[in-house]
């Protein structure tokens, strides 16, 4: 897989909210690739930037407040930061697609599932009448919505919140993107119903050969889909590797501390490991690494520089001063 | 050490009414969000329960909580039943049972300083000295500084909001807390931190606490033991460990499978169950669970399983593990 040409390469990307408390910067130089096919999935906790990374690939961050400051998103080798507006709608939906995280408010009350499906078949593909109708059901039995043709005049209050998200499903995956961004897309489902919705997920994306940047806060859902992890910490990517690796070398100490805080079945003895103090606030970020504050083992370099990116192996790479060798 | 009863549930079911028409009101249906539950809760134990949305979990606490009066069977506090307390029972009730909610965002109060919140369910006539010593007992208690109380919710995190409901409700020296998914609202590394407060002050004070949540992972890491409730029923209890090792009721199996892997290389072949939580307003017939079933019978959708003792100090409700004599 790695020999292919990449379909998704970010580079640099660098994504800043200008506001009254000053300039916080989301997303801070995030760089990864992603081949045909395969599963990232970018972990981290609430404001470290994962869903401003994903609302950036799509041109979604919300203006003028945030915009896109520097970097490169190449969907294919294009450029997509340099698209036309009109160019980039089209991009939307057919090219990259994306499932957000609670199927309740992104679907439209006051449409027909039919309808919200339809919208995004007839905008892209302009088909109309009964071809349209056809596709829809296509799209809706492709995510095993039972009797599909039964359910187009349904309304999404009428579905279960599984139903509703595989509805959202069908919408993003009608156009067959290459590319689907998957924003915590089960956090709001039941346990069961997470287990069916991620198996689907992942039978349409190895049917297809769609690549899927999988946006979460639990390492369950890395350990069940992932090929790569990108770990991020207050808007930069602090470690990257294949999930094997991650999971079984972990060199940053915030990846190991995620890992280790998450109650396991075969370590239920004592106290879990838990990470002292609070994310760090993006607006007035210290110069140095952000995590140094409840680094375990930070030094006194940890607060001068930013670490540079080191290759522990091939495709893992962190940014940490414990991995810099000493000259 | 033969630990006291605090709370025993027996039979309890709750019902709520389906109603149509404005004027002429009439009852169309009843939705059985609890139904024929029965439930303890010693001094000093963890008890927890599993269940996804839907199952009535929820329900089940605010009868424990008294927010909710049972439909039918009985709720006994130390002994005493329900319809026999007096008003000092009430009090000492929701004293002695505090609760703690998920979401620590709409559970405080945006208005109040964090002192006025905590010191709320202290009664009226307690000296304000006493109260102020109580305020920095339980502020300690949890983790946080004294000065801590004159500020505002909206000035604290997930983690230190949520510090500061569980002061709450440590405040009027409970002996129990039930506590409705605890964590589902935080981020992962602040769970680890609220998840060993709570095990550091049960061990302290020696509470009991009654957990809800969907969240297997944390429930095994607290709970000692462990009900699984479908629909409105409990299908499964046991000692936790026990539970976990060995589930045999089909559901609590799929439940448990259900979880995610906590490595790569778990990655199995689940049991995926198919079709979703029925609703509670019309049950399946006979066994609730029997149309996701993979083991499945004739009898099933005929005749509702009882819970019965497959293995010692195991309550299982299945036509299938209680093979009938």
């Amino acid at each position: 897989m790695a020999d292919q040409t990449p379909l998704l390469e970010v580079r640099g990307l660098k994504t800043y909210f200008f506001t009254r408390r000053g300039t916080v910067k989301a997303v801070d130089g995030v760089s990864f690739s992603l081949a045909p096919g395969e599963t990232l999935a970018v972990v981290g906790e609430s404001g470290s930037g994962k869903s401003v990374t994903a609302l950036s690939i799509l041109r979604l961050v919300p203006e003028p407040a945030g915009r896109i400051v520097g970097g490169e998103v190449l969907l294919d080798g294009q450029d997509v930061l340099k698209l036309k507006r009109r160019e980039m709608r089209r991009v939307r939906g057919s090219r990259i697609s994306m499932v957000l995280q609670d199927p309740m408010t992104s679907l439209n009350p006051a449409f027909s599932v039919g309808d919200q499906v339809g919208e995004v078949v007839k905008l892209h593909q302009g088909v109309v009448g009964g071809e349209l109708r056809r596709r829809v059901v296509d799209a809706l039995s492709r995510l095993k919505i039972p009797s599909a043709e039964h359910r187009l005049a349904d309304y999404p209050h009428q579905m279960s919140g599984g139903m509703r998200q595989r509805v959202c499903g069908a919408i993003a995956l009608s156009c067959q993107p290459r590319l689907l961004i998957a924003d915590e897309p089960t956090t709001s489902l039941d346990v069961t119903i997470q287990a069916q919705f991620l198996e689907l997920l992942r039978e349409i994306q190895e049917r297809f050969h769609i690549s899927v940047v999988f946006i979460t806060h639990d390492f369950g859902i890395v350990a069940a889909t992932a090929h790569k992890v990108a770990v991020m910490y207050a808007g930069k990517i602090v470690e990257i590797g294949t999930t094997e690796e991650i999971f079984d070398n972990p060199v940053h100490p915030y990846t190991e501390a995620l890992l280790r805080c998450v109650p396991r079945s075969d370590r239920l003895e004592g106290r879990l490991v838990d990470i002292p103090g609070q994310p760090p606030d993006l607006a007035n970020l210290a110069p140095g690494c952000s995590f140094a504050p409840r680094c375990p083992r930070a030094m006194d370099r940890c607060w001068e520089a930013y670490p540079p990116e080191v290759e522990i192996s091939t495709g893992h790479v962190t940014n940490c001063w414990l991995a810099v060798k000493a000259p | 050490m033969s630990a006291q009863t605090i709370l025993e549930g027996a039979g309890l079911r709750k019902h709520f009414p389906v109603t149509k028409g404005l004027v002429l009101t009439r009852v169309t249906g009843w939705v059985k969000a609890v139904d024929q539950v029965s439930v303890t809760l010693q001094e000093g134990e963890t008890v927890g329960l599993v269940g996804e949305s839907g199952s009535g979990k929820t329900t089940l606490a605010k009868l424990f909580l008294l927010l909710e009066r049972p439909t039918e069977g009985t709720l006994r506090f130390y002994g005493k039943d329900l319809g026999q307390f007096t008003r000092e029972d009430f009090a000492r009730y929701r004293q002695t049972v505090q609760a703690v909610f998920q979401d620590p965002w709409s559970s405080l109060n945006p208005r109040m300083r964090v002192a006025a919140i905590i010191a709320e369910p202290l009664p009226r006539e307690t000296p304000k000295s006493q109260v102020k010593e109580r305020l920095a007992q339980v502020l300690s208690e949890v983790g946080l500084s004294l000065a801590s109380g004159d500020r505002f919710p909206h000035e604290f995190s997930g983690g230190q909001r949520q510090r500061i409901a569980v002061a709450r409700a440590l405040v009027t020296y409970p002996k129990s807390i039930i506590l409705d998914e605890p964590v589902s609202a935080l981020d992962v590394s602040i769970r680890a931190q609220v998840l060993n407060l709570l095990k550091d002050i049960q061990h302290r004070l020696g509470l009991s606490y009654f957990v809800i949540s969907h969240d297997l992972a944390t429930m095994r890491y607290i709970s000692s033991r462990l009900n699984v409730m479908y629909a409105g029923k409990i299908v499964e209890t046991g000692q936790s460990q026990e539970v976990y090792s060995n589930p045999l009721h089909p559901y609590s199996q799929a439940l448990l499978s259900a979880a995610l892997p906590l490595h790569p290389s778990f990655r199995k072949s689940r049991i995926v169950l198919s079709g979703e939580v029925p609703s509670p307003l019309n049950p399946p017939s006979g066994c609730r669970f029997h149309p996701r079933c993979p083991l499945r019978m004739a009898i099933c959708s005929e005749l509702e399983p009882l819970l019965k003792e497959p293995a010692p100090g195991r309550l299982v409700a299945c036509h299938a593990v209680n093979k009938p004599d």
